[in-house]
């Protein structure tokens, strides 16, 4: 594929920005832009226009509220869906977090009648991503599948920048689960942690191989 | 009150935490629906179509990137997409003509200065940009933008060359563009 010269792609940024391109022009204009930051700055103008066009459209409320049937479709197939008081508070205790990371809130769950308070029941486990000095910069949740599912979130304290993701058995042998940017300050990542069938920690780790901050799940 | 982050909720949703969808849910439910609302004019399908918006953001969150725009600018392209594919199922017919949307009415451009009250909305300055932009150059971005219609859409929509399509969403996007950086200060 060749790149295309700045005038092409210039003429093309309006129509990036609005998703009117086809694949392969929406591909060779993303390829010129990686090394182009003239190009970027000029397409993240139009996009902030191309926002602006859906926040035009009125909000609108459904007849019926969309959480409980979002939620009963969430339910694996075959599964039971027992639900559990106790887990309702692990997913309170999940996320009701603490001050100085700005990640903030206290959830209360429902079931899917949207009547009771209840959460569903995969050994959710929470915790902070602790970095030096004690300080919460973020939060990592898991689930008890398997392999498990994890979604780690920093919002708070951690340089931007590209970090891994190691998960640390009951010995502390360390695997990478993946990749976690942080820019303007945030970042996120959720998959699986498949390299490592309990992990007891996970951690952030820089490219010098310094570990960043930690969350302990055991 | 405390509040979790759009991207927070986000990562939490991702993992089926009920807790999370619920407030996920509820912080975007009125935007979304909006939009597939607004695209459809169908309030049953687009409740379906907002479900599956949403359901989609909970199997594919790991594809946001807070690079590329906002959790809601996420969330409301993925409905928008969602809804645009339904309606090509439709006839042509089917689609809203842009001039009969009535939230793209500029606003009144005088306000009474002693009505402290009045407070601009944020998007002011785009609605009364689109009433400068010519018309057959407002109809094709908000096809595009809005409506999620391709270049070649337009075109066929229109009945005019794929060129001249090409050319009125450039040209209208390029005075929506300067227009933002003139309101910037405003704003």
């Amino acid at each position: 594929m060749s790149t295309p010269s700045c005038t092409s792609v210039r003429e093309r940024a309006p129509d990036l920005a609005l998703g009117a391109l086809t694949g392969p022009e929406r591909a060779e204009v993303v390829a010129h832009l990686d090394g182009c930051p003239s190009c970027q700055a000029l397409v993240g103008e139009y996009a902030s226009v191309a926002d602006a066009l859906l926040d035009l459209v009125p909000e609108a409320q459904p007849a019926t509220e969309l959480a409980a049937p979002v939620l009963a479709a969430m339910q694996p197939r075959g599964r039971s869906r027992r639900r559990h008081r106790v887990a309702a508070l692990v997913a309170a205790a999940t996320l009701a977090l603490t001050a100085g990371t700005g990640l903030t809130v206290t959830l209360v769950a429902r079931d899917g009648s949207g009547n009771g308070s209840t959460a569903t029941t995969s050994a959710l486990r929470s915790a902070p991503m602790v970095g030096a000095g004690d300080v919460t910069v973020g939060r990592i949740v898991s689930t008890g599948d398997r392999p498990l599912k994890l979604a780690v979130s920093v919002d708070y304290w951690v340089p931007d920048g590209h970090y891994g993701l190691a998960a640390l058995d009951g010995n502390g042998d360390a695997k990478a689960v993946g990749v976690l940017e942080v820019s303007g300050g945030r970042g996120t990542w959720s998959g699986r942690a498949t390299p490592v069938d309990r992990p007891v920690a996970v951690q952030l780790v820089d490219q010098a191989g310094n570990v960043v901050c930690r969350g302990q799940l055991a | 009150m405390w509040r979790l982050t759009d991207e927070a909720l986000l990562a939490g949703f991702s993992v089926g935490d009920a807790g999370a969808a619920e407030t996920f849910i509820a912080r975007f439910q009125s935007r979304v629906y909006g939009i597939a609302l607004a695209i459809t004019h169908d309030a049953r399908l687009a409740e379906d179509l907002a479900q599956e918006a949403f359901l989609r953001a909970w199997r594919h969150a790991e594809t946001f990137d807070p690079r590329r725009g906002s959790v809601a600018t996420w969330l409301i392209v993925i409905t928008r997409n969602l809804a645009v594919d339904a309606m090509r199922t439709q006839p042509r017919s089917e689609f809203l003509d842009p001039d009969e949307l009535e939230w793209l009415a500029p606003p009144a451009r005088e306000t009474d200065p002693g009505d402290a009250t009045v407070r601009a909305s944020d998007v002011d300055w785009l609605r009364r940009a689109l009433d400068d932009v010519p018309d057959e150059q407002r109809r094709a971005v908000v096809l595009a933008g809005v409506l999620g219609f391709t270049a070649q859409d337009v075109a066929e929509h229109e009945h005019i060359p794929l060129g001249t399509a090409k050319s009125r969403i450039r040209l209208a996007m390029d005075k929506l563009r300067h227009a933002q950086a003139d309101a910037e200060p405003a704003r």
